[in-house]
């Protein structure tokens, strides 16, 4: 077993127990905690792919970023009764039976395909923020596509999510005064 | 910005003006209402917007290449790919989008019009872009660019109870959707190495599946995933069991845009996802011979399911929404019977019946009828219904032949469209996919030893069993308008007034009667999109260059 494997070994059971973890507790703020391991689980396999620019996104967006407003949001909206999430015993069973289907289907898959042999090979084509915004920006470079129209679609998906929460927003403090 | 990415920008922009203009209008009423409310005023606006980018939809040439080789680089790297069935999708998008916006004219507050339309028209670009997507990001892109602005849509107009339960319903549902699409995306990437629809098929194809006997598994985890996430926006049973809730709980119009706008953008990205639309540039149809026959398989029983489940639900139901809810289920289903034929009828063309009917092509055709009398259906509901006298139930339109004639008239249109008789848009709708079913033949070489055609055959039937079910509840709406007295003791319906939603009835009672009756109209632009010809340039090169 090549140093490789083993790393890959242990931050794949620890990503995986953790995601475990996630499922399983039943305080919000802990699951949080939880995926915060798992997050920076994924970020360690894909440095171990050699995707040292994929890595990094994968910490500064997702550990960085989105863990922090989930974090945020249970401070700010969760008070007594919401912060234990109580599960029935049948909801424990139903969702253990999915998983493990799901689990079992997609293990299954994965051995029987065997190697791909169209295996996208690690390209680490993108080694840049600034390579990464350039192409945002429409202008290509190498084999990378020009990412500017996507770019633009999700500029107006911003903007009518902003429009949509200031109704939300505003729709609640309407009815607050209302009552 | 080195010249190359100019010429490839230039090149695409053109194909997304009428997108780009309904966003630009989208931003002016944003801003806009925050000046001057005003549901005429905005209402107006939006309407023009739409009735530009359909002039400019149905003007634009279609992108002529100069040789085979050029269209098929362009094919496998453009974000964007405008084909005559794409344009076909983008103008009953936009048709669409003008039916809607005259239904809701009248329906929201002055206060609310400017953002209303203005989320109205992003969901219509929204269509436009899926009915163009060409790449995994782009179509992801589209699709939530229509699911963003209806959760929007379903908080805008009322802050009820009922309205916000619609609304928080859809949208949790929506997102468990959208993630399952995006694992079978993240597949079909792993498995292919590119986000290039084409180049996906191409990849996939390539491998030769029918000399191994091996389907990867993970291939087929992704097309079940993909099929599983777009089923919600179609309303595939499994995933049916939201709609009857969400449209009773939200407005009139906006169930008439639950019922069409994510059907439409749900069987487009079928239909590009799993590669159902030939090309004459080499790319296979479809994931190769066998993992076709397997993904076939699983949309014939989804196919069989939906339309027997959606039937035989509205069976028992009394709230008119909830009604049209799961009839909107069980066309979902007859439509899927044109996607799962599709792999097995494009490797032949040219049936030599009296009609030719083909798959994708009646799934466009389906798509526009099914439109046309159900946006008409909830639209004749709209202007019945008013503050003082609601009509949410069957018996709320008892005796409407004698109150309001000609409303009652129209009402029986659609629901005769939606049976299926003929002379109506419906009807020519469900002969074509039925009769897509019946054009399999069998083919002794292939794997499943050649009972391919029986099975269509049986779906066929299923899908004629149902529509004699589906009589059962549109003649019950009818007999209630037409036999039955106005309840003693209840104020009839007053007549409505000329109003736009009055102006959405006639439009789409026009567009299922003309449908009905010259339905080559359509069929024939279908059938030719459906064959996926790339326009390629017939001048020989020397003498296009000599032009330039």
């Amino acid at each position: 077993m090549t140093l490789q494997t083993f790393l890959f070994y242990v931050t794949a059971l620890l990503t995986g127990v953790s995601a475990l973890g996630v499922v399983v507790t039943q305080n919000i703020v802990r699951a949080a905690t939880w995926l915060l391991f798992t997050l920076a689980g994924v970020a360690g396999i894909f440095f171990l792919l050699r995707e040292e620019f994929v890595g990094a996104t994968q910490l500064l967006v997702y550990v960085g970023g989105t863990l922090v407003l989930v974090v945020f949001g249970v401070m700010l909206t969760a008070q007594g009764p919401f912060i234990n999430m109580k599960t029935s015993a049948a909801e424990w069973a139903i969702s253990t039976a999915v998983g493990l289907l799901l689990y079992t289907v997609l293990a299954l898959s994965v051995l029987a395909s065997g190697p791909l042999a169209t295996a996208p090979e690690g390209t680490g084509e993108i080694t840049s923020a600034s390579q990464l915004g350039l192409s945002l920006l429409g202008v290509k470079t190498g084999s990378i596509n020009s990412y500017l129209l996507p770019f633009e679609i999700v500029s107006v998906h911003l903007l009518v999510v902003l429009i949509g929460a200031a109704y939300l927003a505003r729709a609640k403090r309407r009815r607050g005064a209302a009552s | 910005m080195n010249p190359l990415t100019t010429e490839s920008i230039l090149h695409s922009f053109p194909l997304i003006i009428p997108e780009a203009l309904l966003c630009l209008v989208a931003c002016v009423l944003f801003l806009g209402g925050t000046f001057r409310p005003g549901r005429h005023l905005w209402g107006s606006v939006a309407f023009l917007a739409l009735v530009v980018a359909q002039i400019v939809v149905s003007t634009t040439p279609p992108r002529a290449f100069a040789s085979s080789e050029a269209a098929r680089s362009a094919l496998f790297s453009a974000p964007i790919w405008l084909d005559s069935y794409g344009v076909l999708i983008k103008t009953l998008a936009l048709v669409g989008g003008m039916i809607l916006v005259l239904l809701s004219w009248n329906e929201i507050d002055d206060h609310h019009a400017p953002e209303y339309h203005g989320c109205l028209l992003t969901i219509i670009a929204g269509l436009c872009f899926t009915a163009g997507a060409n790449d995994l990001v782009t179509l992801f892109l589209a699709l939530e660019l229509i699911s963003i602005p209806t959760y929007v849509l379903l908080y805008l107009p009322r802050v009820e109870a009922t309205a916000q339960e619609a609304a928080l319903k859809y949208f949790l549902l929506s997102i468990f959707s959208s993630a399952l699409l995006l694992f079978g995306f993240s597949y079909l990437y792993g498995l292919s190495g590119t986000t290039n629809l084409h180049g996906i098929i191409d990849a996939v194809a390539g491998q030769d599946l029918l000399e191994a006997r091996v389907v990867p598994g993970t291939l087929i985890v992704a097309v079940f995933m993909v099929v599983a996430g777009l089923g919600f926006k179609i309303t595939a049973v499994p995933f049916h069991y939201y709609a009857a809730d969400v449209y009773q709980g939200t407005t009139t119009p906006c169930a008439a845009l639950l019922a069409y706008v994510p059907k439409v953008a749900g069987f487009v990205a079928l239909v590009r996802v799993l590669g159902f639309l030939p090309y004459n540039l080499g790319a296979e149809r479809g994931f190769g011979p066998m993992a076709t026959s397997q993904v076939s398989m699983l949309l014939w029983i989804l196919a069989a399911v939906t339309m027997t489940t959606g039937n035989i639900l509205a069976l028992w139901q009394t709230n008119l929404k909830r009604l049209l809810a799961y009839s909107s289920v069980a066309h979902a289903g007859y439509m899927l019977i044109g996607l799962a034929v599709a792999p097995h009828i494009n490797f032949r063309t040219g049936p030599t019946a009296l009609i030719r009917a083909g798959s994708v092509d009646a799934i466009l055709f389906y798509l526009a009828a099914y439109g046309a009398m159900t946006i008409g259906a909830f639209a004749v509901l709209a202007c019945l219904s008013s503050r003082e006298r609601p009509v949410e139930e069957i018996k709320d339109l008892e005796g409407l032949s004698r109150s309001n004639p000609g409303i009652a008239l129209l009402l029986a249109l659609f629901l005769f469209s939606l049976l299926g008789m003929p002379l109506t848009a419906g009807f020519w709708g469900k002969a074509l996919l039925f009769l897509s079913a019946f054009m399999v033949e069998s083919d002794p070489t292939a794997l499943d030893g050649g009972s391919v055609a029986r099975w269509f055959r049986i779906l066929a039937i299923i899908g004629a069993i149902n529509a004699a079910i589906a009589g059962y509840y549109y003649l019950r709406v009818i007999a209630a308008m037409y036999l039955l007295e106005p309840r003693p003791g209840e104020k009839p319906l007053p007549r409505p007034k000329l109003s736009p939603a009055l102006v959405a009835v006639f439009a789409c009672a026009a567009i299922t009667l003309l449908l009905g009756v010259i339905p080559s109209l359509l069929s024939n632009r279908a059938q030719k999109a459906a064959e996926g010809k790339v326009p390629v340039a017939t001048l020989p090169v020397e003498q296009q260059q000599a032009e330039r």
